[in-house]
């Protein structure tokens, strides 16, 4: 980090006032000395602040045509410390005009203009420091930054020569990997149709089988239909005798309804075991209310009740917690509500819930929900539940059995093949830049630490923050290039990360830059929930100039 | 920041004692309701909700008889005080009443005889050791006359009831108590609950009420050992319904009729999200108001720290009904009436008799003092967000007002700089090197503010903490164990500011070698009110205990003062007395001018909270906090690039001028809403940093006579009824209108200008006055000068305000009907003290006669300085001038080049401003 760019110049006192002198402006010559804001060279007076190149645009003999050409001025006027031009162009050397520039030379370093604005403001700017006359204390530092920038070139054409012959190797990975990529996809091709074609032979075996087994099973059908009539009626009359048995028993006054009173004296009832059947106690069993009819309670109201004697029969055991717990499970079911519905409206107003990703789940609960349709395609093989079919009946069943299990190995395989398909087709989609010189990153992941985390890019794929203390949390998946129209390989973002509370979901932008390695070298947060990764690749690196390269040969 | 934003921060750790359930109720409220943008009412009290100030409203007129026994009259040996005794006759209870004179200023004193246990009179609110004035004392049967001066300001006693006429000028502007509405709650035993009420006792102290001596709210209970002790009386204005003042709220300017609402309520308190348009307590109060008529102007103090509330009635109809009065003279509807309720403490009032309205605001500076001439770079503009997070991004922001051409001074950083929520301290992973840091933004002459709030974490091993601890520092409950709330750093203690050792010791922290910093690091005291995240209404239980044995109840609305006072006194050690200290705080009181500058606090980007910060700010400038701003773009959510533009060329032109956003929001420096508006922002403050000479006069006029740079219409054209209710525009000292762009998608604004002529600043059209509605584009900040006056200027903007200290001036003459214009140049070197020595310069320019002329009003100054006059621009000649000649010293006499027919530009005077000079045009 570089500290003391600038540095304030000690107070000039009155050395930069008005220029009260400048109407008698003298051409006194001193060899390297700044007089009323002229340079002194050997053979030309060139204006403070105007390059050697354009100090023929300002002739001392004539009068002075601002550059733009709005206006004619004495050249006294020329850097007397007043604008005179809109376009600043008489004062190259003071900070009069605000439009204004000043080159400074900054012999040993890089020629450069800044804007008036910084000229003689007690800052020194120019590496020369003919920014600030008259305080004469700005040092002059151009040698020593001329250097450091000497220096800094070099290590940058080493860096841009290394770099792109990495970047040729990543090119030619890239191209080879996109290569290999097209001939699985041509294999796999191959492999989807004959997959296909064995699923419709297959599937035509299987019908063939299913229908004889179909109508010998029809038969079978109708006979377990009758059975299972008969036994739901054989239920049901037992249920109104168990009803009809514990009405008499509650109805200790046989007026035909039971009454709050018939209730409380039954122990059985005291759901809270307090010793005491209370009035709310009693009423739970009366569906809230003060008395039940017989009618009601054989058809409903007797539901109520039963748990309790089967259990003072020891037939039926309460679950582990006591009674005074339903409240807390009331509550914890309303809790499963509110997340419900917290669910349904997780754009706004999901928190964080380090370790989940709401995509994750959303993708999973997708996933399920494909397997159960296909489930529902399928025929449900005949489970042998009631193996009392005659052998002739059997034989079938199983002759389809094995063509249905036949069929649906056939299937899967065509699935996973198109599945294999689809991701190679996929990956080939994916943009990994001109000459897929970023090919090579696909598949990687590359981690960056910090304090408090580590951060990881799987290029192409996904970008995860993970607390030292815990789960990861995703900044965002792959979405597109964003670096600029003419340079998009430059910057990529992830986006559709995990939401912020109160906030937008996560994203991350990565700056690509020059470097020899593929490495990860810093992560930021400058808006809540937006970050900044800073990747190096040695597929971001430029060719070397021309000349450079010459150099070398 | 607010208290409510604890929903990210250190929220979800520290309240696991909120049902999960709760939490995400809530937040499917928000979903379905859009309802918390808004504030959380039921977290703060209403009057109803409010013991004291039921029982006060509940008070009818005529219901108090207090006697005053004139005949025990006592006038102290240099008639400047005036004694009585005062009785209730209703049990007999007895009352001291004190009429002290200041300079156009009367006070009016009432305590219990021998009150129970003492009760709180405010301290460190005034200026010390004021000066009073005698009076002349005229005794009569059934009152007494006491008049400061010839008969400028008289105070007329009545015995029986007791009732005070105020006149200045010979006109009634004010009564104190004219309706009896006086109540005195004294101090008692608590009953015991069967006792019978004793024979004489008054019949106040047969009433009782469960709030008397215990009161809770929203969960917590406050314990009121003392029992009911609170204090109201009626203080009505007979010429006006025009008030201002009672800051700090979200409102109108001009005080609105509160019989159908709840009275304004003073009670310093971190409000979450605060509504617009209503008079619920904010983080500030001054208990002080502006009764504005043509006729006479004066100005009341209620010096009460206690929870306050103030009943305001100007005709039922409200702020049109009143003007419409105003107009028509209708007599009996012209009375203003204002009742003030306090919880406790004594009746301390003054009364600032005018009769003009800068009289009142000079006289009210005298008695709380003034804001001091604030450094120049701390009216430049500064640069702030929730948070900068290392050292590099804070340089990488330093570096684009650079890369960009923005001027700016000083950057901020907010809680997350310290290690973990502790003061005094570094997070050293992201600020391993602070004092290079400062030193590379000083290098362009800006500073660094960084954030010190009052609250302490509880983490054995912080120094602080220990110190506090160990040295007895902190703020205890009424057991004497030390108090703990919940704030930013979780569990936290309050520094008992009232505490001199505590004030001591907290100065004693700013030394550098304590805090890794450098001169070059300024203050923000936030959350000072203070803030506390479970505390009854987000502050701080009203029976824990301060230094001096005082309750909280009684010095609540002063504990921000005492925080930055403390502050305050830390700069000062630090750099030896040379360096004028800069803090801003967020609460506030009387006298808090005196250390700090203000902002509205946690306002909102939308356009309802831009238009706000205007009556916000004049109602604060009015009150004595001159140095105003609101957070551009507003703090919470995202301002869209129209706002944000908008909020800049509007805070370009009022005191205080910040950047600001919630930890939340988007980054919103000025560059990153595309090139246009990079450019406009930049021209808006470009114009900011060209007034900063004129700026920097007025604050240098603030401190010597109160009045604030930035001024209601009515300040400046008191008898101009139409000026009375405008908030959408306002002055910058006596030269310049402003009226900025406040609407979205606006293409025009209606801007009325007082008689007069007017120029535009920026394309020098010519306006009389009148309501004129003028175009405006993106780039519009309509600016008009007052013809008649002369505004300095500086034309080179440099980086900083710091890097143009030695630049030479631009002077702006707009001449009025006569031909004249005057106006004044104030300059010295930028920061220090020293021109509280005389090192400074002060130029008092006149044009008269076809004659600019300047006088050094401080000829010996020691002061020197190379600033010389570059440019004079004038409107308002009738004639093109034949020649120009300039006069001074250094340039002797001299005939000037000019050019343009209107304005005329008068091309390099260099006079300079040390010297007198004349410009003869002829």
């Amino acid at each position: 980090m570089g500290f003391f760019r600038n540095h304030i110049a000690p107070d000039v006192g009155y050395n930069s006032g008005p220029g009260h002198n400048s109407k008698s402006l003298s051409f006194l010559i001193i060899s390297s000395v700044l007089i009323n804001g002229f340079v002194i060279s050997a053979d030309n007076l060139t204006p403070r602040g105007v390059p050697l190149s354009r100090a023929a645009l300002y002739d001392p003999q004539k009068n002075f045509s601002c550059l733009d050409g709005s206006k004619l001025i004495p050249f006294s006027f020329v850097n007397d410390d007043y604008c005179d031009c809109k376009d600043g162009s008489d004062e190259p050397g003071t900070s009069a005009c605000s439009r204004g520039s000043f080159y400074c030379l900054n012999a040993g370093h890089i020629s450069a203009y800044i804007s008036s604005s910084r000229v003689n403001d007690g800052v020194c700017d120019c590496c020369d420091g003919s920014d600030e006359v008259g305080t004469l204390t700005c040092s002059n530092t151009c040698e020593e930054m001329g250097r450091a920038a000497r220096e800094e070139a070099e290590r940058q054409t080493k860096l841009a020569k290394e770099g792109f012959q990495k970047r040729l190797e990543m090119i030619s990975k890239g191209k080879s990997f996109r290569k290999e990529k097209e001939e699985e996809r041509t294999r796999l091709d191959a492999d989807r149709q004959i997959a296909e074609s064995v699923k419709n032979e297959k599937l035509q075996l299987k019908e063939q089988v299913e229908q004889p087994e179909k109508e010998a099973l029809e038969k079978y059908r109708l006979i377990q239909e009758e059975k299972q009539k008969q036994e739901d009626e054989q239920e049901k009359a037992q249920s109104e005798n168990e009803a009809e048995t514990l009405f008499n028993l509650l109805d200790s006054n046989g007026d035909d309804k039971i009454t709050l009173d018939e209730i409380k004296v039954r122990q059985t009832f005291d759901k809270n075991k307090d010793g005491v059947v209370d009035e709310a106690e009693a009423m739970f069993f009366l569906n809230m209310n003060e008395e039940m009819s017989k009618e009601e309670f054989l058809k409903s109201g007797w539901l109520l009740v039963k748990p309790f004697f089967m259990m003072e029969q020891g037939m039926f055991k309460p679950p582990e917690s006591g009674g005074g717990q339903a409240g807390s499970e009331d509550y914890e079911d309303d809790l499963e509500k509110l997340d419900d519905i917290q669910n349904e409206q997780q754009d706004s107003a999901k928190p964080d819930v380090p370790g989940v990703e709401p995509g994750e789940l959303e993708d999973e609960e997708e996933e399920e929900g494909e397997e159960e349709h296909d489930a529902d395609t399928d025929p449900e093989p005949v489970v042998d539940t009631d193996p009392k079919y005659d052998e002739e009946t059997q034989a079938l069943i199983d002759q389809a059995n094995k063509a249905r299990e036949e069929y649906n190995e056939a299937d899967r395989n065509l699935r996973e093949s198109v599945r294999k398909l689809e991701e190679v087709n996929e990956l080939l989609n994916l943009d990994f830049g001109d000459d897929d010189r970023f090919a090579q990153m696909h598949g990687e992941c590359y981690d960056y630490e910090d304090k408090e985390y580590i951060y990881t890019l799987c290029p192409f794929k996904s970008a995860t923050q993970k607390i030292r203390s815990g789960g990861d949390v995703n900044l965002g998946k792959w979405n597109a290039w964003s670096g600029p129209e003419n340079d998009k390989y430059t910057s990529m973002l992830y986006d559709r990360g995990q939401s912020c509370w109160n906030g937008p979901q996560r994203s991350a932008k990565v700056g690509l830059r020059c470097g020899l390695d593929n490495r990860l070298i810093g992560v930021a947060e400058p808006s809540r929930c937006e970050y900044q990764f800073e990747f190096e690749t040695p597929a971001s690196c430029q060719k070397p100039e021309a000349s450079q390269s010459h150099d070398e040969l | 920041m607010s208290e409510s934003t604890r929903k990210t921060g250190t929220g979800l750790l520290g309240w696991t004692c909120v049902p999960h359930a709760l939490v995400l109720y809530l937040s499917i409220l928000c979903v379905l309701f859009n309802s918390c943008d808004t504030v959380d009412r039921s977290k703060f009290r209403t009057c109803e909700q409010s013991g004291f100030c039921k029982r006060q409203r509940a008070v009818k007129e005529g219901y108090s008889k207090y006697k005053v026994d004139l005949s025990s009259g006592q006038v102290s040996s240099s008639s400047d005080k005036v004694t009585f005794s005062v009785v209730n006759p209703d049990g007999g209870h007895k009352f001291v009443l004190d009429v002290i004179a200041y300079d156009g200023v009367f006070r009016v004193k009432m305590n219990e005889e021998s009150p129970l246990l003492p009760r709180y009179e405010v301290e460190h609110a005034l200026l010390p050791d004021l000066k009073t004035t005698p009076m002349q004392v005229s005794k009569g049967s059934d009152s007494w006359t006491l008049t400061i001066g010839k008969d400028d300001a008289i105070a007329q006693v009545f015995g029986d009831p007791l009732r005070i006429d105020f006149f200045s000028q010979r006109k009634k502007v004010a009564v104190f108590n004219g309706r009896s509405t006086l109540k005195f709650e004294h101090l008692r035993q608590k009953p015991d609950v069967n006792d019978e009420p004793k024979e004489g006792e008054d019949s106040e102290n047969q009433v009782q009420e469960p709030s008397m001596w215990e009161e809770s709210f929203g969960g917590n209970t406050d314990s009121k050992p003392r029992g009911p002790e609170s204090i109201a009386a009626d203080i009505d204005f007979p010429l006006t319904q025009s008030l201002y003042g009672l800051p700090e709220h979200a409102d109108t300017l001009m005080l609105k009729d509160t019989t159908n609402s709840d009275p304004v309520r003073l009670y310093n308190l971190d409000v979450f999200e605060y509504e617009l348009d209503n008079v619920m307590a904010l983080y500030g109060a001054i208990p002080y108001v502006i009764a504005h008529s043509p006729e006479s102007t004066v100005g009341v103090l209620w010096l009460n720290a206690a929870e306050t509330w103030i009943d305001v009635g100007v005709s039922k109809g409200g702020l049109v009904d009143s003007i419409v009065n105003l107009v028509g003279g209708s007599e009996e509807n012209k009375e203003g009436r204002t009742r003030w309720m306090s919880e406790s403490g004594i009746i301390d009032t003054f009364f600032f008799m005018g009769p003009t309205p800068a009289d009142v605001i000079r006289q009210y500076g005298k008695l709380t003092g003034t804001t001091p001439l604030p450094q120049m770079w701390s009216i430049g503009s500064h640069q702030c967000r929730w948070n900068y997070n290392d050292e590099d991004d804070l340089l990488t922001v330093d570096a684009n007002f650079d890369k960009y051409d923005i001027p700016y001074d000083s950057i901020w950083l907010d809680i997350e700089y310290t290690d973990g929520k502790k003061y005094f301290t570094w997070d050293h992973h992201k600020f391993p090197h602070p004092v290079e840091m400062i030193q590379n933004i000083s290098s362009k002459g800006r500073k660094l503010v960084t954030i010190l709030d009052p609250h302490i974490k509880r983490e054995s091993g912080y120094f602080l903490h220990e110190d506090a601890t160990n040295q007895d520092l902190y703020v205890k409950d009424k057991n004497g164990k030390i108090y703990e709330g919940w704030c930013w750093p979780g569990s936290s203690s309050y520094l008992d500011f009232f505490d001199p050792k505590v004030r001591q010791y907290w100065a004693s922290l700013f030394a550098l070698d304590k805090f890794p910093s450098t001169l070059d690091t300024y203050i923000w005291n936030d959350m000072n009110e203070p803030s506390v995240f479970n505390g009854p209404e987000v502050t701080m239980p009203k029976d824990m205990m301060h230094y001096g044995n005082w309750e909280h109840r009684d010095v609540h609305n002063l504990y921000g003062l005492m925080h930055i006072m403390s502050t305050y006194e830390g700069l000062i050690q630090r750099s030896e007395n040379r360096l004028r200290p800069f803090i801003l705080t967020r609460s506030h009181y009387v006298g808090a001018q005196r250390y700090a500058a203000v902002w509205t606090g946690d306002n909102k980007a939308d356009w309802g909270h831009l238009r706000a910060s205007i009556p916000m700010c004049l109602s604060l400038s009015i009150s004595g906090m001159s140095h105003c701003g609101a957070d551009i773009g507003g703090f919470f959510h995202n301002p869209d690039a129209e706002l944000v533009l908008r909020w800049y060329q509007t805070a370009a032109f009022q005191p205080f001028m910040r950047n600001h956003a919630h930890i939340e929001t988007k980054r919103r420096e000025p560059w990153l809403f595309g090139d246009q508006i990079t450019a406009l922002i930049r021209s808006a403050v470009q114009k900011r940093y060209a007034l900063l000479p004129y700026w920097y006069t007025l604050f240098y006029e603030n401190e010597k006579t109160g009045m604030p740079p930035m001024r209601p219409l009515w300040l400046q054209y008191p008898n101009d009824i139409n000026t009375f209710p405008i908030q959408d525009q306002h002055m910058i000292g006596d030269g310049l209108l402003v009226h900025p762009v406040t609407d979205q998608g606006a293409t025009n604004v209606q801007v009325y200008l007082p008689k007069g002529n007017w120029y535009d600043f920026y394309s020098h059209k010519k306006y009389e006055g009148g309501t004129h509605t003028l175009n405006v584009g993106e780039d519009s900040i309509p600016v008009f000068q007052r013809g008649g006056s002369i505004i300095p200027t500086k034309q080179r903007i440099r980086r900083s305000a710091f890097l143009m200290r030695r630049d030479p001036y631009t002077l702006y003459v707009a001449l009025d009907e006569n031909g004249e214009a005057s106006g004044s140049l104030y300059s010295d070197d930028n920061e220090s003290f020293e021109y509280r020595e005389g090192h400074y310069v002060l130029n008092s320019i006149k044009f008269k006669n076809g004659r600019l002329s300047s006088k050094v009003v401080n000829p010996n100054s020691p002061f020197r300085t190379p600033e010389w006059v570059e440019r004079i621009v004038i409107v308002g000649l009738n004639k093109k001038p034949s020649s120009i000649e300039a006069r001074s010293k250094s340039v002797g006499q001299t005939s000037l080049e000019f050019e343009g027919d209107y304005p005329i530009v008068i091309r390099k005077p260099g006079v300079l401003i040390t010297e007198d000079w004349e410009i003869e045009i002829a």
